[in-house]
């Protein structure tokens, strides 16, 4: 067995300042040696878990263009996003022809925030499926908003109609369980009801800056 | 025929490493016995996979924080000790907070701020402090292998157990019909805290019977 206590002999504070940089350093090199090598996966890794969620929301889709939109509205092509950033993606079948879009979106949950996906069809206007990609909500409660069948079943084929300036007609709301009376409101998850009126409102937000900016995007691909 | 002198030791060095190794896994079981690192013991085992993540993670920081600080023990000064193991521990588990990402974006998403946490669980400090800084590497990197798979073990039953019980499942693998009503509590940190309490009683009661069977 070795010698009890770490180099106890030496006090001063230039032997702590030299052993503190030069262990500093080379854990630095270490880190960003192992950074170096782990990023490509990890960039992998989070495009394979995007482009799996966005084609189970559009089976025929095929390929998929990112999209950003500026303050002024303005629409711009980006060449890959993490799952987490304010893009959408424009998602085409094996002809080339838009299917629709795959936009997320993301806000405050009950525990921290949510990130989800929704597909949304312009020439229907309707959201035609919603996927959770990050949330941090209670399991076995508010997690329910990834897996409540009831709960994404309502976002299946859901009516998201905007009037002529491109403004939402009507908002989503958020209706009590079992209480739903009109096509746009959503039933909210009984013991998951802030994680569910947090979903709603996040598409809420997220339909008013990119829906219209879609549709336009849309009419112009189809002309 | 001269003597040896009475002050060589003439026990070999297998008993004791393999007492090093073992203690950890039964004796002295971190999560069971010592009841240390309740924090991420406690928040990330509502499932086997995320439990078994997070103690192969621990097990990497703790063999190769306890290694190296074995190996500098004679050149970091005592009284700047602490910060040298926490940089060096912090740098084990950045690397594997690479990993996890690296292999499974779910996983670490489910894990969240534990894995970063893992700086500050006070399993791997102890060792380091009261072992890895005072013995050489070998001993040393023993000493955390038994205490790291002793805390993953007993992270994995854990996480069984509550994931068995709140999600009638086992690696995601159902086990149970459509007909069993999981039990959500189990999934909840007061399930956490019952079954770590029901498993801490029943190591108790057989370390017991064991020691009143040796007498």
């Amino acid at each position: 067995m070795g010698q009890a206590g770490t180099g106890a002999a030496r006090n001063g504070t230039g032997p702590l300042f030299r052993t503190l940089v030069g262990l500093g350093v080379v854990c630095s090199a270490l880190i960003a040696m192992v950074y170096d090598l782990t990023q490509p996966l990890i960039r992998q890794q989070r495009l394979e878990v995007l482009e799996e969620a966005i084609f189970s929301l559009w089976p025929q889709g095929r390929a998929m263009q990112s999209l950003r939109v500026d303050a002024a509205g303005e629409l711009s092509r980006v060449d890959a996003a993490a799952p987490t950033d304010d893009v959408a993606h424009a998602v085409y079948d094996a002809n080339q022809r838009l299917l629709g879009f795959a936009i997320i979106a993301s806000g405050m949950g009950y525990q921290d925030r949510i990130a989800l996906l929704y597909a949304y069809d312009a020439r229907e206007e309707q959201v035609k499926g919603i996927r959770v990609l990050e949330s941090r909500e209670t399991p076995g409660l508010g997690d329910r908003i990834g897996y409540d069948k009831r709960f994404t079943a309502s976002f299946a084929t859901l009516p998201i109609p905007l009037d002529d300036d491109g403004r939402l007609m009507n908002k989503l709301a958020a209706a009590k369980p079992g209480t739903r009376s009109q096509p746009w409101e959503i039933d909210t998850i009984s013991g998951a009801t802030i994680s569910s009126r947090a979903v709603v409102d996040i598409v809420n937000r997220s339909a008013a800056r990119w829906l219209s900016v879609l549709r336009e995007e849309s009419e112009k691909e189809s002309r | 025929m001269a003597h040896k002198p009475i002050n060589i030791p003439v026990v070999t060095a297998e008993p004791v490493d393999t007492d090093v190794f073992i203690k950890g896994l039964w004796r002295q079981n971190p999560i069971f016995v010592q009841v240390l690192g309740m924090c991420p013991t406690l928040a990330v085992t509502n499932s086997a996979i995320n439990a078994l993540t997070m103690g192969l993670a621990t097990l990497f920081v703790l063999v190769m924080s306890c290694g190296l600080v074995s190996l500098l023990r004679r050149v970091i000064p005592h009284h700047g000790r602490i910060a040298g193991f926490v940089l060096i521990v912090a740098t084990f588990v950045t690397i594997a907070d690479y990993a996890i990402q690296a292999v499974s974006l779910e996983v670490h998403k489910a894990l969240g701020a534990f894995v970063s946490l893992i700086v500050v669980n006070c399993i791997i400090l102890g060792r380091i402090e009261a072992f890895a800084a005072k013995n050489d590497l070998k001993p040393a990197v023993l000493d955390a292998l038994g205490m790291g798979l002793g805390f993953a073990a007993a992270l994995l039953v854990l996480g069984g157990v509550r994931e068995l019980l709140g999600s009638g499942s086992i690696f995601g693998a159902r086990l149970f019909g459509e007909s069993f009503a999981p039990w959500v509590v189990m999934l909840l940190p007061s399930g956490g805290f019952l079954v770590l309490g029901v498993l801490v009683l029943g190591v108790a009661w057989l370390k017991t019977g064991q020691a009143e069977e040796s007498k």
